[in-house]
């Protein structure tokens, strides 16, 4: 018997408007690093970079079906791009986040792939990827950036953020006593 | 209670960042109220949790301050009288000192040294330094950073969203409401630690111990169980309701 006889007419034709879809849609797109290093990525892999998805828009390039041409990043490097294409590739089939969960201060609902992802990266290339998946507009990967620094800023001394961070004490001793006074009141 | 501890993998736990902050609490519970209720097997599988907690804090430079107010907290329950043998509780004392000790050690790695020409915390444009913030949701870390630079200082103090995204946070509007009909030029901050002293703070973990209604077992939501009535419903288990389970059944 045909597999397809036990799917009602509807269910059929999703079928086939989503295999149509997939087709259209799989169509690879090439984008090149600051540094001239190009990278070609499946149509679906870059729906959650909203810039990208904007320029493929206006550009007409989304019904296209033949290679078009690469769409350059000025701001992103090659090695940090890599690793945000490895990062989209992950997350792929995740649904498209509309608008910013900007309200819930979390930092610690972070998935298991991305806390291994970031855990060994040195905190110049965190904050590249941060810089790269704001300018990008991921927004998944944006939180996740910021809850893993939001995670690395709390229970630390001023002291050890300074080390931490790797930031100068800008502060006077005198205006250090008066911070230390305006805080007083708080802290218990 | 260490079967308990030892089934629902504890201390390994840790390590992930969902659970943390929920075994942290159970934890601190046990060694702030509790240490006299332990037998020494429970105090023992205790101890192991925060060796975990050590470990984590000392290999990825995080919640350091937390793991040592743990350790204090657990040291000063140790004195006095307790369940089980002495010398046990002398051996407890003396890792917890060698663990106490570790944890002063950890000093923050020493990042950028190599290259220089990577970009800092501070060469992050305002609006995603400010993004980080948001995320922060205890006062005591905004403060701490706010002590670190001028510019973090001045970004939390002057700019009052980072204040009042905290209060409304926490606390429900009627409450919010209510605080600021007593006092009209209350800022938001002043408002935060108002509510603070009157209602306590909001406790969120991302993932939780449940309780199954139909086989009652326990179990960390993410992770699920095997169960005899695999749709069975089940009930969110809070630290502290966690902690008076496995202390009176």
């Amino acid at each position: 018997m045909n597999v397809l006889n036990q799917f009602s007419f509807e269910t059929k034709l999703d079928l086939i408007n989503s295999f149509l879809f997939t087709q259209q849609v799989t169509m690879p797109i090439t984008l090149t690093s600051s540094d001239d290093k190009s990278f070609s990525v499946d149509r679906l892999v870059i729906k959650h970079a909203g810039t990208i998805e904007t320029l493929i828009s206006t550009m007409g390039l989304e019904d296209s079906e033949e290679p078009s041409m690469p769409i350059p990043l000025p701001n992103v490097t090659g090695s940090v791009l890599q690793l945000v294409i490895e990062w989209l590739t992950q997350h792929k089939d995740d649904p498209v986040k509309k608008k910013e969960d900007d309200g819930e201060r979390r930092t610690d609902d972070i998935p298991q792939w991305d806390q291994d992802f970031l855990k060994d990266k040195p905190q110049s290339v965190l904050f590249d990827i941060l810089l790269a998946a704001n300018y990008l507009d991921i927004k998944g990967l944006l939180q996740t950036c910021c809850k893993t620094i939001a995670n690395q800023i709390k229970g630390k001394t001023p002291e050890e953020l300074r080390a931490h961070f790797n930031i100068k004490n800008d502060f006077t001793p005198e205006e250090e006593e008066q911070i230390k006074k305006e805080n007083a009141w708080c802290e218990n | 209670m260490s079967e308990a501890f030892h089934r629902l993998d504890l201390a390994r736990a840790v390590s992930d960042i969902r659970r943390f902050s929920y075994v942290c609490k159970v934890v601190s519970i046990l060694v702030e109220e509790k240490v006299r209720n332990l037998s020494a097997t429970a105090r023992k599988s205790l101890l192991s949790i925060i060796t975990a907690i050590v470990i984590r804090a000392s290999e990825e430079d995080l919640d350091v301050s937390t793991t040592r107010r743990l350790l204090n907290a657990f040291n000063d329950g140790l004195e006095g009288h307790l369940y089980g043998s002495p010398q046990l509780t002398v051996k407890h004392q003396m890792r917890v000192g060698s663990l106490l000790d570790a944890v002063s050690s950890v000093h923050p790695q020493p990042l950028d040294e190599i290259d220089n020409n990577g970009i800092t915390f501070l060469d992050l444009p305002r609006e995603l330094i400010s993004l980080v913030m948001n995320r922060l949701s205890d006062s005591d870390s905004l403060i701490q950073v706010s002590k670190s630079h001028i510019i973090f200082g001045n970004l939390i103090n002057s700019e009052m969203t980072t204040w009042k995204k905290l209060v409304l946070f926490h606390f429900s509007l009627p409450q919010i409401e209510m605080a600021r009909k007593k006092k009209d030029s209350m800022s938001w901050r002043e408002t935060f630690f108002y509510l603070r002293k009157m209602h306590g703070l909001r406790e969120v973990y991302a993932d939780v111990i449940h309780i199954c209604c139909h086989c009652k077992a326990l179990f960390w939501s993410t992770i699920g169980h095997p169960c005899i009535r695999p749709s069975s419903p089940s009930v969110r288990v809070t630290p502290r309701q966690f902690v008076d389970m496995l202390l009176f059944l």
